[in-house]
């Protein structure tokens, strides 16, 4: 019982602080912290207490109340709390806390701080709810209420136009991709009969072979297996949550949040929900090879994309939210051909990397922009924000992420990732495309630190702090946030984490019981390490042989080479051709529909009939001598005639037997 | 006539409700000073929600039928005084007594005080009428006196083109009432010479009779709720009415018109209705995509919401004609929900409305910085318009389209869509008003005041807490449905041809 109420208290912690700081008004103000900081806090404690409480005596789902009763439609809300659910509970109160400290001292002197910190408190606590949710109703609603969180706090600095519009463009385009998963919730439930994830999960192999037919309603027959129908409709969600080609134009966008939010939401933790979802459906999409085949391909492609589309970037955040998306592909593509122990690997380490980077990244644009950083373009450019002393945690991070890549994509876990595939022609399509953007990820990260830090100079960190940029506060979350993904990556080294991480999460994992087939090699070839390594080494020394030799400028490109560097310099083009293909086809189509159909068509005949009973009132009016009636009146006193009239003539039998008896 | 031992007993519970009203009528109409009417009738008011809420307490939640019923011939006889309630009305008699005390705040110092707290009580009056009557004809009544305060509130307390709007809106409800009638007299001869609700629902009618039934009732109400294509009157009566207006109007009149299609389409005539309803349930996903789509050309915030309107009012049709519990269910739920969100949003646009007097989106912007209470308020009912998961209107439309998923999946698909759809023009309005910079016409408007944040944020709370806990209200409605539901889970749909020809 009273580990039940632990567990309910790790997500209602921050929602209790975001009820309190959201219904103090500004009461609160700057103190919001005080009481954001200490709830977010207690979750991480309890979500460790809750990763032993996990290890020692698995899994554990609690019931909490009756959300939904109509019909047969019932949906109970509750936990479920497995080895999956603790790693990620992990990552999200751990990088949440140290986000919450950091912003108490990156937001301050805002005008909107108490809004600020009960928006990441409530985002806190859908992030949580939504790993720790048992069915898929609770999950859309938690990932939805993100959604919900990161227009609020795009759109923080509202007096910037372009904030304004990127918070819209961010929630449409998740919107968009919402009505996939909801859709495939819906078909979930008219299949399963129920939301519950464990309950569809385990029943989900009875259902293997029935099929449904698509067309159906054109009187033609296609018959789909329904599983791969829910599997690919679900997919829908994480190509919107977590930046997927087509739909990852908005992670970019996004990026015109506080740093600490791009950090906490845009990084770490909102955007891994739909590698979640993979993961916690994954049962499911064991049973859908064919999907199990997009997801992996549409996950390839987004990494391999992206890591060009860095490549040509100018812009500090721009450059970090194409990496993200980047490796949200390789997630998507692990989970794709089956490696979840490397998504959730992936995941976390990530995750904890990435939020480093962000975090040091907003700390050294803060101190160039001095103390209004809110109102001015934030944006600095790579390539001119050449003052390096304040750089030193970017550096740090860049150089992590460079280094990790190849170091865990190649090793360990990535193993069953290339086990995996049974096809030999995937396995080499796969193994192309992660060897061709561990290239390009060391190659954009090592130029991006290389321009950031043109001119390398004496680091004195005593009048760094003296002279505030660095907060001490700031400094420790940023030196914490470092430490994490450095001793994961040390003691990954040492090989003991992954067997450690993998005999922890292996019984939760999909189709850890699934037919022997399928099983998941846990083994370690160090030969697998040596091309990743190798290429990003390459990587490497390319980034450093264009940087070194200026005569390898654009100009000197020969006339194809230009063409596709403008191409990924402007990502693709994908902003434009939904401008010119969906958005104003979309307005034009809206203004017409209401001029020349509704207007005329609807509205016209009924503005002309009270036109003409305005001017028979008029006309009658003179007939009978009120000259100076007020011609609306009559038309009214007309009205009420006529309703007196009809309900005579309604009501003549009844009067009739009535007056004669 | 007997008199009751308790005239003051919970068996009398429906006609103090329906009652409070007239009575505070009466007093309001004798006093004099501005302040004493301002206070009397908020006293009603709420003395009604107190009187609903006693109700609710005492409602039997396993029973189906109708509850409370509380009859007296009248000495002519035709026609009874007859009220009562179920799962179904007692919902919407809450919204009703929950909404007008709210009405009453936001009107605290409106021209003419005490000709328009007349005209809202009877407003009430009619309305919670409409909402209990369980006599055609009392419903027909009611029904006609809750257009003639509407009329009033437009063509005094509107905007400028408010005398068209107002007979625009006059001429409408006159050929729907008209079309009602008919109907209704038409049950009247073929049910048996009784206006009784409950026995008419009882008469089984030949397939081709209830075609004849079907048609003038549902057109009636399809007007007064509107249905896409009959819905001309609705953008001029939002347009040109005052705050109050728009709630009045779509938090509780056209409640009515979807009210009615259950009670009279559904409950008496189930086979026309069967019939009928595939081609209903087009067009209402039909009207979701389309007034979510014209929203989008709107120029002026009031007919922006109106047009939204068309679509949400789009979903509670597709509930009601899925003809299946979790479908009924729902609608009934979005109707209360949409009746708070809608009212709201329309209240919100008329108070900025009162401060500026200016209907155009164009002019406004920044508004956070201006008005924070207020950005605040309206960033709540803005996400719970979109269908946002943790606000009543997420439930209402979830559960819909689960009952719709029994039909086709197509609508669902469509309908989802049109959640979309309706989530670009309202996030397009709200940027426009709230986000960006202040414009310097909005920079000097003051926030809300104390009294008209105690008039929304019952609304908001209201909102969420159907949100996070929808089984509070679901369970009022379930029983009553389910008898519905179970009525047409025996009827055979037939094409509406053969409905025509069979004998």
């Amino acid at each position: 019982m009273m580990i039940n109420t632990a567990y309910i208290l790790i997500p209602a912690l921050p929602f209790a602080a975001f009820l309190i700081i959201a219904l103090s008004g500004r009461t609160l103000g700057e103190m919001s912290h005080r009481l954001a900081i200490p709830a977010v806090s207690t979750s991480f404690i309890l979500s460790v207490l809750a990763c032993v409480d996990v290890y020692q005596n698995g899994a554990r789902s609690i019931p909490l109340y009756t959300l939904i009763k109509a019909g047969n439609l019932t949906v109970e809300a509750g936990l479920y709390i497995d080895a999956i659910t603790v790693l990620i509970l992990l990552l999200v109160t751990g990088v949440s806390s140290l986000v919450h400290v950091f912003s108490s001292r990156y937001m301050q002197a805002d005008p909107r701080y108490a809004r600020f910190f009960a928006v990441i408190a409530l985002f806190t606590s859908a992030m949580i709810m939504l790993v720790m949710g048992a069915n898929l109703l609770m999950l859309f609603i938690c990932w939805e209420i993100m959604g919900l969180c990161s227009y609020l706090l795009i759109s923080h600095w509202a007096r910037r136009p372009s904030a304004c519009d990127a918070a819209t463009k961010v929630f449409l385009v998740n919107a968009i991709a919402d009505v996939g998963l909801v859709f495939g919730i819906y078909l979930t439930w008219a299949t399963f009969g129920t939301l519950d994830i464990q309950a569809v999960l385990s029943a989900a192999p009875n259902y293997a072979d029935q099929t449904v037919n698509l067309l159906g309603f054109l009187g033609l027959n296609l018959q789909v297996p329904i599983l791969s129908v829910i599997a690919l409709l679900l997919f829908m969600g994480p190509i919107g949550k977590s930046a997927q080609i087509p739909l990852h134009v908005w992670l970019p966008f996004a990026m015109e949040a506080p740093t600490p939010v791009s950090a906490l939401i845009h990084a770490a933790t909102m955007v891994k929900a739909g590698v979640y979802l993979l993961i916690r459906m994954g049962p499911l999409y064991l049973l859908a090879p064919t999907i199990m085949t997009v997801v992996a391909i549409i996950g390839g492609l987004t990494a391999l994309f992206a890591a060009v589309v860095a490549l040509t970037q100018f812009d500090v955040k721009r450059i970090l939210a194409y990496s993200t998306i980047s490796q949200l592909g390789f997630m998507v593509l692990a989970c794709g051909v089956g490696a979840y122990g490397a998504a959730i690997f992936h995941l976390l380490t990530h995750g904890a990397m990435k939020s480093f980077l962000f975090l040091s990244a907003g700390s050294a644009l803060q101190s160039l922009g001095g103390a209004h950083h809110g109102e001015h373009d934030e944006h600095g450019e790579a390539s001119r924000s050449g003052v390096s002393r304040q750089h030193v945690p970017l550096y740090i991070g860049a150089l992590m992420m460079a280094l990790i890549p190849p170091l865990i994509i190649f090793w360990g876990p990535y193993e069953q990732l290339w086990a995996l595939s049974h096809v030999v022609q995937a396995r080499v399509v796969f193994w192309i495309l992660g060897l061709a953007t561990v290239f390009f990820t060391a190659f954009y990260l090592f130029q991006g630190v290389m321009e950031v830090f043109k001119s390398p100079g004496r680091i004195d960190w005593t009048t760094r702090f003296r002279s505030g940029v660095m907060k001490p506060q700031l400094f420790s979350a940023s030196l914490l946030l470092g430490l994490i993904p450095m001793t994961a990556g040390l003691a990954a080294f040492l090989i003991l984490t992954w067997s450690g991480l993998h005999a922890f999460i292996a019984p939760a994992l999909p189709g850890a019981t699934a037919d022997p087939a399928i099983h998941l090699p846990s083994g370690w070839s160090p030969m697998s390490l040596i091309p990743g390594i190798a290429v990003a080494i390459a990587g490497w020394a390319t980034a450093f042989y264009f940087h070194s030799v200026p005569a390898h400028s654009s100009a000197s490109w020969s006339d194809r080479k230009k063409t596709l560097y403008v191409f990924f310099l402007n990502q693709g083009y994908f902003d434009q051709v939904y401008e010119a293909m969906v958005i104003r086809p979309y307005l034009r189509l809206a203004s017409w529909l209401w001029q020349t159909f509704d207007v005329r068509l609807i509205d016209g005949p009924s503005t002309r009939a009270v036109n003409a009973s305005f001017n028979a009132a008029t006309g009658l009016s003179k007939v009978i001598a009120f000259e100076k009636a007020d011609a609306q009146r009559v038309s009214y006193a007309l009205m009420i005639l006529l309703g007196i009239l009809m309900l005579l003539l309604v009501l003549a039998e009844e009067i009739e037997i009535y007056l004669l008896g | 006539m007997e008199i009751p031992a308790s005239m003051f007993g919970i068996s009398h519970l429906v006609s103090w409700i329906v009652l409070t009203p007239i009575i505070g009528l009466v007093i309001v109409a004798f006093l004099r000073h501005a302040e004493v009417i301002r206070w009397v009738t908020l006293g009603v008011t709420l003395l009604a929600l107190g009187l609903t809420l006693g109700l609710w307490a005492n409602f039997d939640y396993t029973a189906g039928g109708i509850q409370f019923v509380d009859r007296m011939p009248f000495p002519g006889g035709f026609f009874q005084y007859k009220v009562g309630v179920d799962g179904i009305s007692l919902p919407l008699v809450f919204l009703t007594t929950f909404i007008i005390p709210l009405c009453v705040l936001v009107s605290w110092r409106i021209e003419n005080i005490k000709a328009f707290m007349m005209l809202i009580l009877l407003v009430e009056l009619a309305v919670t009428g409409v909402f209990t009557a369980m006599d055609a004809f009392l419903f027909l009544i009611f029904w006609e006196i809750a257009m003639i305060p509407m009329y009033f509130v437009i063509a005094f307390w509107g905007g400028l083109k408010r005398t068209q709007a107002a007979i625009k809106f006059l001429l409408f409800s006159a050929v729907g009432s008209l079309l009602l009638g008919l109907g209704i007299e038409a049950l009247h001869h073929f049910g048996g010479d009784t206006f009784d609700m409950q026995a008419l629902a009882r008469v089984t009618y030949a397939p081709n009779i209830q075609f004849w039934l079907f048609l003038p009732l549902f057109l009636g109400f399809a007007i007064k709720v509107p249905m896409l294509f009959v819905h001309g009157w609705i953008a001029d009566a939002h347009g040109e009415a005052p705050a109050v207006g728009h709630v009045i109007l779509s938090g509780l009149l056209l409640k009515m018109g979807a009210y009615g299609l259950i009670r009279f389409c559904l409950s008496i005539l189930p086979e026309a209705t069967a019939a009928f309803a595939p081609y209903l349930m087009w067009l209402s996903v039909l009207a979701i995509l389309y007034g979510g789509m014209l929203a989008m050309a709107q120029s002026t915030i009031k007919r922006f919401i109106a047009y939204s309107s068309v679509a949400h009012l789009g979903f509670i049709t597709l509930g009601i004609f899925g003809l299946n519990q979790e479908a009924i269910q729902g609608a009934v739920f979005q109707m209360v929900s949409h009746g708070m969100t809608m009212g709201t949003l329309f209240l919100a646009a008329g108070m900025l409305y009162d401060r500026t007097h200016n209907p155009m989106v164009n002019a406004y912007g920044g508004l956070y910085q201006v008005m924070p209470r207020f950005t605040a308020l309206l960033t709540i009912f803005v996400m719970a318009s979109i269908g946002l998961p943790g606000t009543g209107s997420f439930i209402g439309e979830f559960i819909i389209l689960v009952g719709t998923s029994y039909h086709s999946y197509i609508l669902v698909l469509f309908a989802l869509i049109g959640v979309v759809v309706g989530a670009v023009y309202m996030l397009w309005m709200f940027q426009r008003l709230v986000l960006g910079p202040v414009t310097p016409y909005v920079a000097t408007l003051p926030d809300l005041t104390r009294r008209e944040m105690v008039a929304v944020i019952p609304m908001a709370v209201v909102v969420l807490a159907i949100g996070v806990y929808p089984n509070v209200l679901l369970n009022v409605i379930h029983t009553s449905v389910t008898t519905l539901a179970q009525n047409f889970a025996q009827v055979q749909p037939l094409p509406i041809v053969a409905l025509f020809i069979a004998p």
